[in-house]
């Protein structure tokens, strides 16, 4: 008897923890209905999502894709240069350069206003383009040229070259003009909220989380169609891709290639595909053996299956026939990729007095995608031409080190080109030699000098082209494996975005239809 | 009790200045300039070399280390390289969502786990006991990135009624609190099963129970706080762990909390910001260990401090 009550009472205290445990189950998933997805508010919005976050909203110290991206919104540049090639006029409305080339002069647009009613004028580029002589900015290496700026009268300017530098177009249309009143006063704390010229004004970073813009109603140009624009930092790709799908996102960038089948199949959901100007390349130590026997590296090239690699792999992109990637300034459509041919790789080996080699591979980890299987596909590919090789996966800070000292026999690497301009990877990897492959080639660097020099774009291409060809025959100081793609899905009902090959990518006028 | 207590805060100094040091020396071997890694790639050896200038990494180590050491006696973490802003003003910002999500996953996990370890006992060999125990191998064996992202896919995508990520709203919180609280509210669940029932074979309960007192009282009173033990060193240890960052879990529902942070920070190599993370880590872990221990005096009389 006893013990049936104390059954009894073990069966209520059991039933009664058990109701506890439910509720909270309950009151979860309740506290998740009642809150919900946003409700529709009267505004447009349009949310971007992309991996990195903005970290440097100073717009002259930083090198980021993404930074340029919220700088396009918020500022203007004088000119900009269009996906494909054309220059054209933005804040600068007309433009010439002197006999010797070293004097760009730019006449500028009136009646544009910075956010904070500050007048836009020659006192503007002046104070922009000389913080590159008194501070050391992250873009400096675009402006090692400038020797100043003269306002010759308010909406006059000249840009002074220590020398002529044609790719100085490229350059101004990655830098954003300041408000040059507000700079005076503010410094850098002025970034802490920044104001420029352009169609979105700046509303609050909420760091790691978003960037809020607003449209700005005065704007010189062609007003901006959606009331806000919100930039969502995702770097985990699964979230990224569930976000497009829930419709809490508008555009997502960087989208796997495996997600690609999944996506398709989505009828609220359009994928762009398109080129980026961004190639992944192997860079040779080219000072000593067995890389610096010029056969052994066309050997290399010569082995590499990139056919294999864009179609299986990677499942888009196009294999890379030269430094220039396709849509760039200089890109050279008489050049194609290498195709495999192992005998012939093997026959140059043997010219060259090896039967087989053993060379030492250094890739970053986590920059690109597919690293890993890339890597093995190469190694796969090189070793049936009797080339050994052995794969050193590091991480990105540790392979920027060695890359610099020059520690390797061969490294893996990307490049991509900002404003579709290759000057800045010629010189920087080629004629300055960065990465110490050793490689010397006066011809070459001759070539990359006038392309540089000359301000004529169509003339500049010419000598890149040579260059190219320099490069393509002597296989240094790098191959070109395959150039990427960049793959974005949407929502069907967002239009007006422009893709960029430097995935600087173009929002001013997005629209979101209903 | 006092005594105890500062002869732990005073041990906690030596432990933190030890830490900083290894943080300090660590990174330093760790092969990665963050000066090269803050320019484009590629760029030249002198451009490296003046930044690095600029950011004091040529002084010899022992200066830096002081130099340190100096700002954070007067409150002073230093500033990171990549944002260019005090690192304790970065850390705040950050530790506010890890607590907060720390807290909602300990705090649910808990009301989970005890409730359903010690019905799991009270009905061990029951259906309910083998349910409970499956959700416990199940939890600790489920990765949190596959956990997160299958919740994302279901509550997200496919059902529509939880936002995918973020943070804000009371809704952004429920996914990420139930992937970092599932492998904590399993392991709490074996330990209060277990617990619960050694505890109920003792010879306290059974007089208790003698003595007429209700079992719920028995059950919740008496035995819980024996069985509490294990319970909260684990809670404490991992509430510890937490506030370090749940980085997986806060990669995946973009959570701004210290993990992220401290994550970004080493991958660039931000020396200050890393270095400054780890300290304040290493200080809260400290402390919620030195919370836990007087906790221990609270629930089991027979613990003396000191």
């Amino acid at each position: 008897m006893a013990r049936d009550v104390v059954r009894a009472k073990r069966e209520r205290v059991g039933t009664v923890l058990l109701a506890f445990v439910l509720v909270f189950a309950l009151l979860a998933g309740c506290a998740g209905k009642q809150a919900g997805p946003p409700a529709q508010a009267k505004e447009k919005v349009v949310v971007f999502a992309r991996p990195e976050d903005v970290q440097f909203w100073d717009p002259q110290d930083h090198f980021n894709l993404v930074s340029w991206m919220m700088d396009k919104l918020i500022y203007n540049t004088l000119v900009e240069v269009t996906p494909d090639g054309q220059v054209v006029p933005a804040l600068a409305t007309e433009w010439s350069v002197s006999q010797d080339g070293t004097v760009w002069t730019f006449k500028l647009r009136q009646g544009v206003k910075f956010h904070n009613g500050e007048v836009f004028d020659g006192q503007s580029v002046k104070v922009t383009l000389e913080r590159f002589l008194n501070e050391k900015l992250r873009q400096g290496p675009l402006w090692g040229d400038l020797a100043g700026v003269d306002v010759v009268d308010p909406y006059t300017v000249n840009i002074r070259l220590k020398r002529p530098n044609g790719a100085l177009l490229t350059a101004l249309s990655l830098t954003s003009m300041l408000p040059p009143k507000a700079f005076a006063e503010k410094g850098k704390s002025l970034f802490d909220h920044p104001i420029g010229t352009g169609p979105f004004e700046f509303v609050e970073y909420v760091r790691g989380d978003r960037i809020v813009l607003k449209k700005y109603p005065g704007y010189w140009g062609e007003k901006a169609k959606v009331d806000k624009i919100i930039y969502r930092p995702i770097t985990e790709d699964a979230t990224r891709v569930a976000g497009v799908k829930t419709g809490e996102i508008d555009i997502a960038d960087t989208i796997p290639v495996d997600d690609v089948p999944a996506l398709s199949q989505d009828p609220n959901i359009k994928l762009i595909r398109e080129l980026a100007w961004d190639q992944i390349y192997l860079g040779f130590k080219c000072d000593k053996p067995p890389f610096n026997d010029k056969r052994v590296r066309q050997a290399v090239s010569l082995a590499l299956d990139r056919e294999a690699i864009v179609t299986h792999i990677m499942k888009g992109g196009r294999p890379s026939s030269g430094l220039v990637p396709q849509g760039c300034l200089g890109f050279h459509e008489g050049l194609s990729a290498p195709k495999r041919d192992l005998n012939k790789a093997k026959e140059l080996l043997r010219q060259a007095g090896y039967a087989t080699v053993k060379v030492n591979l250094i890739a970053p980890e986590g920059w690109y995608p597919k690293t890993k299987e890339v890597l093995e596909a190469i190694r796969g590919q090189l070793l049936e031409a009797g080339i050994e090789t052995t794969l050193t996966l590091l991480d990105g800070a540790a392979f920027a080190e060695r890359r610099a000292a020059g520690n390797y026999d061969v490294y893996y690497t990307g490049g991509a080109h900002p404003g579709g301009d290759p000057d800045f990877i010629f010189y920087q990897r080629v004629h300055d030699d960065a990465m110490k492959s050793g490689y010397r080639n006066d011809a070459l660097n001759e070539l990359i000098e006038k392309g540089r020099a000359a301000s004529d774009r169509a003339e500049r291409a010419n000598y890149y082209k040579q260059a190219q060809e320099i490069m393509n025959e002597e296989a240094a100081p790098m191959i070109f494996v395959y150039q990427m793609e960049q793959i974005l899905a949407a929502r069907k009902n967002v239009t007006g975005f422009v893709v960029r090959g430097d995935k600087i990518t173009d929002l001013r006028y997005v629209d979101k239809t209903e | 009790m006092l005594r105890y207590i500062a002869k732990r805060l005073g041990y906690s100094v030596l432990v933190l200045v030890g830490v900083s040091v290894i943080a300090f020396g660590l990174l330093r071997l760790a092969p990665g300039n963050p000066a090269r890694l803050m320019l484009p790639e590629g760029a030249s050896e002198q451009e490296v070399a003046a930044l690095a200038e600029k950011l004091g990494l040529n002084k010899p180590l022992i200066t830096q280390y002081l130099l340190y050491m100096r700002g954070v006696v007067t409150g002073d973490l230093g500033t990171s390289l990549f944002y260019k802003k005090p690192n304790l003003e970065l850390i705040t910002q950050s530790l506010g969502p890890t607590f907060v999500l720390t807290t909602v996953a300990i705090v649910v996990a808990l009301c989970i786990s005890i409730p359903l370890g010690i019905v799991a006992a009270l009905k061990k060999g029951t259906v309910l006991d083998f349910v409970a125990m499956f959700f416990a191998l199940l939890g600790q064996s489920m990765s949190p990135v596959w956990l997160g992202v299958l919740l994302i896919y279901i509550f997200s995508v496919s059902l529509g009624i939880l936002p995918a990520f973020g943070y804000g709203k009371l809704s952004n919180l429920v996914m990420p609190a139930i992937t970092l609280g599932t492998p904590l509210a399993a392991l709490t669940t074996r330990l209060t099963r277990a617990g619960m029932f050694e505890v109920l074979q003792e010879d306290y309960i059974l007089a208790a129970r003698a003595r007429g007192l209700p079992f719920v009282k028995v059950v919740l009173v008496y035995a819980l706080k024996n069985v509490l033990i294990p319970v909260v060193t684990v809670v404490g240890l991992q509430f510890g762990t937490f506030l370090g960052g749940a980085i997986v879990t806060e990669q995946i529902f973009n959570w701004p909390g210290i993990g992220r942070l401290s994550v970004s920070a080493v991958m660039s190599r931000d020396f200050p910001l890393v270095q400054a993370c780890i300290l304040v880590v290493s200080a809260l872990f400290v402390f919620v260990n030195l919370a836990v221990d007087i906790i221990y005096t609270w629930i089991d009389p027979r613990v003396r401090l000191g």
